[in-house]
């Protein structure tokens, strides 16, 4: 009888225990569409593999959610000249295996990340205007630059710095298996499962504010139905990267609450403005024209005008995007409030190809990825019945992206889709990727498929490539921007949107660059 | 019978470096893959560099030539996206396939057999017309949708199971496994079982059919007329000469559950092979392409020897012998 009693104490008890453990367990589980390639932050600058590392690592300064730049473990920078730069670090900064964060740190993670082998997208080029790293005392670091480099500050902070106790010589299996994997974010790694999921736990020494849920659980699901599937079923508490197809139902679901957001992911059409013979431009019986009339200001301002960018995102992205007229969005360095969305003016566009000679439209070829943007390949479907309005026969191609980008590299295209995510907070790379003059040796334009060229647009990109006075390079990267878009290099349609679920009772503080931190999950309002 | 399996393998060897060639030529037209796996604001130096990390500055005659000289030594190459080697990647991942290959296979046969030849004995019966109807819709109906509706039923409206993932994995005789626990267990029975709906029905289907061409034989009147009971004749007589068929047919199946079970591991976020290799194609890795289906081409020969030899148990008067046919 008294061994019964007991028993049944006991599972009371448990029971009870249980019960409040369930309340306060502070577990939140996080159905994410990407999948981190390895656990060693610096091997590769893929999305999907930052994403994991922001988590764990942090960077000197980082990205806010609005894209500005904030700083995190330094705690400023100075310009001493134009060649040098002193860092003061943050004090009292703890790893997650309870050491001290200095200087050492840094010097260690840039060498590393510089050193890395077999590594297709390293981050070696944001390390490569480091001439000399001097450690002045344990938070003071000085960096010296082989020429001036504007972008220096943003380009060493995409570096993780790593512990140089835990990491020295640490392979990328070291990182994978949790050994290595030592920074100072707000969560530290308990064990990933490759193409399943990543368990980690709140660091309770974090030198900032410390996250809301102390147990979390990412799982790598890429599937969007099997996401959304998980978020009703209630095994997942949050998912990113919603498809749009779904956002009208969970809209409607009282228990499920959206997080859009507007990222900077730029998706423009790209024209051949080089050749005089476009591959894909044909007249009306599929004769190759004779001449290519992208060639002309007319042709592609008619073009632009002819796009209707708000029934693009209304109809076919249900809504998901936000119309543009540049480059980079608000919030972004080298943002210009001047530059507009192009009008919806199918009238104006077709009195321009008139004027240019065109009164009855050409014959034309959009091709673009299928499996790349949100909904790419209806995108340029809906694109080509815009066109169509312009009397210009549209065909349309899509294609796998693995396929697509080589030959869209190859310039073997006249009319293409194609996306440019600014992921630095900086509008330097995109206007200087995309726009400038393509030129092998100074490795200007290499995402210049179109081949768009205008002196005068360059001149001002290699001045802004050098200046280090900040506002002075913010005036010059707007006055690029009026130059190019006013010409039309590309024709900028809109940044794609991106938005998180979470079940009633959280909130995701939505961030542009489309990464899905779980410091950003809190519990809602 | 040795002589039979050594000339096997002799020609297995010779179909893997077939294989091997027609896949390298076959991935090196598809795409480069530095196109996808630099970021949007890779510059033209960060491309340059790549070509070069990867080796892919190499003519094909060569890289070819460096992956054959690496296999002999056992070295599938190292993947270019996760940088482990791609056999480790690829055999961690196996686990997670063979487990589910494995329980689907037992739905398919103590489903599927039973039911047949319950269909099979009592044909043209309101059961016998039910399951065959069923069965028809268990092959027919697409596997990614089906995957979508049983987790919309099971896990949405009823949320009796979990709708992704692997679960609680523990170990049995030192191999790491969900069937060791029961959460394990409740998140494999719908990828189990949507991977198992059409060799259930196709199962079922055959040995309905062995049922009806065996049943009227002589053998089986002369067992009635022995006075052998009727369970003892079809459990025993009937159920050992309708094996044959079923057994290679679920030899050959076997092989395409453990290598195509593709759609049912994106559905439910399963991380076993074959959402490796969708993963891998995507981003064009190509020592992971090359080393998965290598793996695949081999375990396909394998069970396909390894059907041959049960069946030579199964039934003697079948020989092993070295026939050139």
């Amino acid at each position: 009888m008294k061994t019964r009693m007991k028993a049944l104490i006991l599972s009371l008890s448990l029971i009870v225990v249980a019960g409040i453990t369930n309340i306060y367990a502070e577990t939140v589980t996080i159905g994410m569409r990407t999948n981190p390639t390895a656990l060693d932050p610096h091997f590769s600058k893929d999305g999907g593999t930052q994403m994991i590392s922001m988590q764990f690592f942090e960077t000197l300064y980082t990205a806010d959610d609005k894209m500005t730049m904030q700083p995190m473990l330094a705690e400023s920078v100075k310009v001493i000249d134009k060649l040098t730069y002193e860092f003061k670090l943050r004090k009292g900064v703890k790893f997650h295996d309870g050491s001290d964060f200095t200087a050492e740190d840094v010097v260690f993670s840039l060498k590393r990340a510089r050193d890395i082998k077999n590594s297709a997208a390293s981050f070696a080029s944001s390390v490569k205007p480091v001439k000399e790293m001097k450690i002045i005392d344990p938070y003071t670091l000085q960096i010296t630059t082989k020429k001036p480099s504007p972008l220096l500050v943003k380009e060493v902070s995409r570096i993780y710095i790593v512990s140089h106790k835990a990491a020295a010589n640490a392979s990328t299996e070291d990182f994978n298996s949790g050994k290595a994997a030592v920074g100072t974010g707000s969560y530290k790694l308990v064990k990933w499962t490759s193409g399943e999921q990543i368990v980690m736990k709140r660091f309770e020494d974090y030198w900032g504010d410390k996250p809301h849920f102390e147990d979390v659980i990412i799982k790598n699901i890429s599937n969007d139905a099997s996401r959304v599937a998980g978020l009703l079923s209630g095994s997942l508490d949050i998912i990113d990267q919603v498809p749009p197809s779904d956002m009208e139902m969970l809209k409607n679901d009282q228990k499920i609450t959206l997080w859009p957001v507007s990222t900077a992911r730029l998706i423009y059409l790209h024209m051949d403005h080089a050749r005089d013979k476009s591959p894909f431009i044909t007249d009306d019986q599929g004769n190759q024209l004779a001449k290519n009339p992208f060639k002309d200001k007319r042709v592609r301002l008619a073009l632009s005008k002819l796009i209707n960018r708000d029934a693009l995102i209304s109809r076919t992205l249900y809504g998901l995007g936000e119309p543009s007229g540049q480059m980079v969005p608000e919030g972004v360095f080298g943002y210009n409030p001047d530059l507009k969305p192009m009008e919806y003016d199918p009238k104006g566009a077709l009195a321009l190809l008139a004027e240019a000679g065109y009164p009855e439209g050409f014959g034309v070829t959009v091709h673009g990825p299928n499996n790349r943007y949100l909904y790419d390949a209806q995108v340029i479907q809906t694109v080509a019945q815009f066109l169509a309005r312009g009397k210009i026969k549209v065909k349309v191609e899509t294609m796998p992206k693995n396929v697509y980008f080589k030959r869209a590299t190859a310039r073997e295209f006249s009319l293409f889709l194609v996306g440019y995510g600014t992921s630095s907070g900086d509008g330097m790379s995109g206007l200087s990727l995309v726009l400038a003059t393509y030129n092998k040796e100074t490795k200007m334009g290499s995402n210049n498929r179109g081949r768009y060229s205008n002196p005068e647009y360059d001149a001002i990109i290699n001045k802004a490539m050098i200046e280090v006075n900040e506002p002075m390079r913010e005036k010059m990267l707007q006055d690029a921007a009026v130059i190019a878009f006013g010409d039309i290099g590309i024709i900028p349609m809109y940044f794609q949107a991106s938005a998180w679920a979470t079940r009633s009772g959280i909130q995701y503080n939505s961030r542009r660059d489309e990464r899905t931190l779980a410091r950003n999950i809190v519990p809602a309002m | 019978m040795t002589v039979f399996i050594v000339r096997r393998l002799m020609q297995s060897v010779l179909v893997v470096l077939v294989v091997s060639m027609i896949l390298f030529a076959g991935i090196f037209a598809i795409g480069n893959p530095v196109d996808i796996l630099l970021p949007p604001d890779a510059t033209q130096e960060d491309r340059e560099e790549a070509i070069q990390a990867l080796g892919l500055d190499k003519p094909l005659l060569i890289q070819y030539g460096l992956f054959l000289a690496n296999a002999v030594r056992g070295d599938l190459g190292t993947s270019f996206v996760h940088n482990v080697p791609s056999m480790q990647l690829i055999l961690h991942r196996m686990n997670a396939t063979l487990e589910l290959a494995l329980l689907a296979l037992i739905f398919a046969v103590f489903i599927g057999i039973p039911l047949g030849m319950l269909s099979g004995a009592h044909p043209n019966t309101l059961l016998d017309r039910t399951l065959m109807t069923g069965s028809i819709f268990g092959f027919s109906i697409p596997n990614f949708w089906q995957g979508l509706m049983l987790i919309m039923v099971f896990s949405v409206f009823l949320r009796w199971l979990p709708s992704t993932g692997r679960g609680e994995t523990g170990t049995i005789l030192g191999i790491e496994t969900s069937l060791a626990t029961w959460d394990g267990i409740q998140h494999m029975i719908m990828p189990a079982l949507n991977l198992s709906l059409y060799k259930i029905s196709m199962v079922m289907r055959l040995t309905r059919a062995s049922m009806r061409e065996t049943l009227p034989m002589d053998f089986v009147k002369f067992a009635r007329a022995k006075g052998l009971t009727g369970r003892r004749i079809i459990f025993v007589h009937v159920l050992k000469n309708i094996m044959l068929p079923i057994i290679t047919v679920i030899g050959m199946e076997l092989g395409s559950l453990i290598a195509f079970g593709v759609v049912t591991e994106t559905i439910f976020a399963w991380p076993g092979m074959g959402k490796l290799l969708i993963d891998s194609i995507n981003v064009l890795d190509r020592p992971v392409i090359v080393a998965w289906l290598m793996i695949v081409v081999l375990l396909f020969i394998s069970i396909n020897l390894l059907v041959d030899i049960i069946y030579s148990v199964l039934d003697p008067r079948i020989r092993l012998s070295d026939v050139k046919s």
